[in-house]
């Protein structure tokens, strides 16, 4: 073999190798990219609607957690919400069923996760109804409304999508059900509603 | 385990340390390759299995995970696996797949939702890669992991340590434990690499030490091998033919080629077989097989030879002698050699005879004079008679002339008177008396000669091939016939011969054989008795003992000194002077007897007294044991 074929060659090994570099970094930077990518929130209302369907108890905080009952990333968020299970609060875990599809869909591994934790409600939100009333748009989202039913805490509880652990999240609804007013964390889940073109 | 390094390897020795090191490497790599695949074919099952799908509303697509772990882990995976297909000895490979490796525990962590117990992938790696026992790739690793933990521990913390805000001493911990399952490894990869020095250093050593007892078995082997050959050629090119028996099942382990041509032994039955008992004259075989069983029974390591006749393909009859030792350490195997004695049987036979017709001329002067004295008497007893019968013829011619007269009727007186003094003159009283007497002596002289002749020609008799069965008692008497002037004039003889059977023998050399003795004796007695006028006895005796027939011959002269009695036998060995014997006789008594005849020939002695032979001969001849032999 001559020296200059040796060299093409390592000179293409080298240039194979940063390539594959190359394609790696942008890998890790698109995982980033997407388990950071937070999903579509907009202001939930700040008295809790009279309209919903969802009946306060009198005096009772209110804490309800909108989920996909399909999202994987939205387990994670009920893992964080199992952590802090604040007791003399009316839990309430909201599963989205789109009108297209028949009763049953939402009773998922995750709707019997929500189920068996204590002291916390699961009921089905057929159409998303509840959903668009709260103004909530993610799976994952948290709202948190205090006993007078001003709302308190509006946002996600995970650090990014599917991930538990420590996050500000969860830091800012502990802040809230202790009575303080935390500002809104990003949600990371799937989007409840189905994307204008499919409709 | 050593910490040290050895001294200074051999080149040798660093080849097969590097070679050894390679193998580890290539075995790694091979490791890898499964694992790596066994990794993505994981990730693709944990994305699967924990998110499929992303929804919106009611619209499902493929999860991002899926794509990453498909997309992504051949991605990952591509470069390494490149590698170690084309270039699995390079150093750049290894830390190839070291990044790798490090990467997918970073994937597998983010698929499984950053679960605690995945991040236990990143230690167990370090392990995988310390495999390929390059200290450098190690470190390579730890970059890695280090690199991700920085990036991510600035960027977003929490992923990294679980916590919001950690502190700076978080990332230093993580390092720490990292470094420290880093530190733990390179010491024991330096630790495997002293051993692996040592190991090689040994096996070099080893190989060394093979090569040279290799090469000293190689020239053990040619000279060997040499040996050997030239032995063969020295073995298989006489007239002697060496060969190995197997006394328990009498068959041949070796018998050396030559055989076929110095025997006219068919060698393809032979050797192994029992085929060469066809070759053995069935005369023999009695006395061969018994030859054999004497060297199974008894502990003595070699016999002095033993003479017995073969038979080749072709019928022709050889004479053979064969002298065999057994082996050490097998007592049932003896080795041995043969020879064919054919021509020196011959030779043996012609000096016997031409010592037998020696013997003869030596004792013609004695049989000359011994036949001259009989001769003398019946000369001087024939012209006794003769001058008788001529002093008878004139008185019968006188009576003649009476008987005439007185039938005439003449005168008779004067007749009568001539008659009676013819009578006077004849003396025919004396004449009745001694002419019996003298024609007796006359028969007794002849039959004396004719008994002398007789007894010389049975003597000087060419033997017969095969045995005869011979009178011994007659045969003594013949003999010392023969020898009467040898010991007549020292010695008286005595016999006092018993019954015995008939001896089966060849009688002609028995003869000799006694001869020998006989003459040997009547000149130790002279020796003795000198010009003394004394004469001392010499006894022969015979009697049967069991199935060997034994003549004993008794002398009264000096003894043998007890300083050569080992040696009376050997051949040329004499005591007397010059001219007055070979040295032979003894030789040829024992060859007679013992070797020819399978007998025994000892003596007793003592000196000042006398000697005593005692010549012992089997009395049904040579091998008389009764004994089947398979052919």
């Amino acid at each position: 073999m001559t020296i200059s074929s040796i060299s093409a060659r390592r000179a293409l090994v080298g240039a194979a190798v940063a390539v594959w570099v190359a394609v790696l970094v942008a890998g890790v930077a698109s995982v980033r990219a997407y388990s950071f990518a937070a999903g579509e929130q907009s202001a939930a209302p700040a008295i809790w609607p009279i309209a919903s369907g969802i009946v306060r108890e009198s005096g009772s905080p209110t804490l309800l957690v909108f989920v996909h009952p399909r999202c994987p990333c939205s387990r994670a968020t009920l893992a964080e919400l199992r952590a802090l299970l604040p007791v003399a609060v009316q839990v309430e875990a909201v599963f989205l069923r789109p009108d297209e599809v028949g009763a049953g869909w939402e009773k998922t591994d995750t709707w019997a996760f929500a189920s068996s934790l204590p002291g916390v409600r699961v009921r089905t939100d057929v159409g998303g109804h509840e959903a668009r009333r709260f103004g909530v748009h993610t799976s994952g989202q948290v709202l948190f409304y205090d006993a007078g039913g001003a709302l308190r805490f509006a946002g996600g509880i995970t650090i990014s999508r599917g991930h538990e652990g420590d996050n500000p999240g969860r830091r800012a609804l502990a802040a809230a059900l202790e009575g303080h007013a935390p500002p809104s964390t990003p949600v990371y889940g799937c989007p409840l509603e189905t994307s204008r073109e499919a409709r | 385990m050593s910490q040290t390094l050895p001294p200074l390897l051999s080149g040798r020795a660093r080849e097969i340390f590097e070679r050894d090191v390679q193998g580890l490497r290539r075995g790694a790599g091979k490791a890898f390759l499964v694992v790596l695949l066994l990794q993505w074919v994981a990730a693709m099952l944990i994305a699967w299995l924990v998110a499929p799908y992303t929804w919106r509303g009611a619209q499902s697509s493929v999860h991002q995970h899926v794509i990453l772990a498909v997309v992504g882990g051949a991605a990952l995976n591509s470069i390494p696996i490149g590698l170690l297909v084309t270039r699995p000895d390079a150093r750049f490979t290894r830390h190839a797949v070291a990044v790798a490796q490090m990467m997918w525990a970073a994937l597998l962590i983010h698929l499984t939702g950053g679960r605690i117990e995945t991040h236990f992938h990143i230690f167990v790696s370090l392990v995988m890669v310390a495999l390929f026992r390059d200290p450098w790739v190690l470190v390579t690793s730890t970059v890695v992991v280090a690199a991700d933990h920085l990036l991510r521990g600035v960027l977003v913390p929490q992923s990294v340590y679980g916590v919001v805000g950690p502190s700076a001493l978080r990332f230093l911990e993580h390092a720490a434990w990292v470094s420290c399952e880093c530190g733990v490894l390179a010491l024991g990869l330096r630790s495997s690499r002293v051993s692996m020095l040592e190991n090689a250093d040994r096996e070099a050593r080893l190989e060394q030490m093979n090569h040279e007892i290799e090469a000293q078995v190689q020239e053990r082997t040619r000279q060997l091998e040499a040996g050997h050959e030239r032995f063969r050629a020295l073995v298989e090119n006489t007239n002697a033919v060496p060969w190995e028996m197997d006394l328990r099942t009498r068959t041949f382990s070796y018998i050396a080629p030559q055989a076929g041509r110095v025997l006219g032994v068919d060698l393809a039955q032979t050797n192994g077989g029992r085929g060469i008992w066809r070759h053995i004259h069935r005369d023999d075989r009695v006395a061969f097989l018994a030859t054999l069983e004497t060297a199974a029974s008894r502990r003595d390591q070699a016999s002095d030879g033993f003479d017995y006749r073969m038979v080749d393909g072709a019928g022709n009859v050889r004479h053979v002698r064969s002298m065999f030792s057994r082996v050490t350490g097998d007592e049932w195997l003896l080795r041995g050699l043969t020879i064919d004695v054919s021509r020196q049987k011959v030779m043996e036979l012609e000096l016997r005879q031409a010592q037998k017709l020696e013997s003869v001329g030596r004792l013609a002067a004695g049989v000359a004079h011994e036949i001259n004295t009989p001769v003398q008497f019946v000369s001087d007893s024939v012209r006794y008679v003769k001058e008788a019968v001529a002093d008878l013829s004139e008185l019968l011619e006188a009576y003649r002339a009476l008987t005439t007269a007185a039938l005439d009727g003449a005168e008779a007186k004067a007749l009568a008177g001539r008659a009676r003094a013819a009578e006077d003159d004849a003396d025919v009283e004396y004449f009745l008396e001694n002419v019996p007497v003298a024609l007796e002596r006359s028969l007794e002289g002849l039959g004396r000669v004719a008994s002398i002749v007789r007894s010389m020609k049975e003597f000087a008799h060419p033997d017969e091939r095969e045995m005869t069965c011979v009178d011994l008692n007659h045969a003594i008497q013949s003999t010392l016939i023969v020898a009467t002037n040898e010991y007549k004039y020292v010695a008286d003889v005595e016999t006092d011969l018993g019954e015995i059977p008939k001896v089966t023998c060849h009688g002609g050399d028995v003869n000799q054989a006694i001869l020998n003795v006989v003459v040997n004796a009547a000149h130790a007695i002279g020796d003795c008795v000198g010009a003394s006028g004394t004469k001392g006895r010499i006894t022969v005796r015979t009697r049967q003992q069991g199935d060997h027939v034994v003549v004993a011959i008794a002398d009264t002269g000096g003894g043998i000194p007890e300083a050569i009695r080992g040696r009376v036998f050997d051949p040329f060995f004499t005591t007397k002077e010059v001219g007055r014997g070979t040295g032979q006789g003894l030789a040829i008594v024992r060859s007679i007897v013992q070797e020819k005849h399978g007998g025994r020939v000892d003596f007793e002695t003592e000196t000042g007294k006398g000697t005593t032979f005692f010549l012992r001969l089997p009395i049904e001849g040579r091998g008389a044991k009764k004994v089947e032999v398979a052919a």
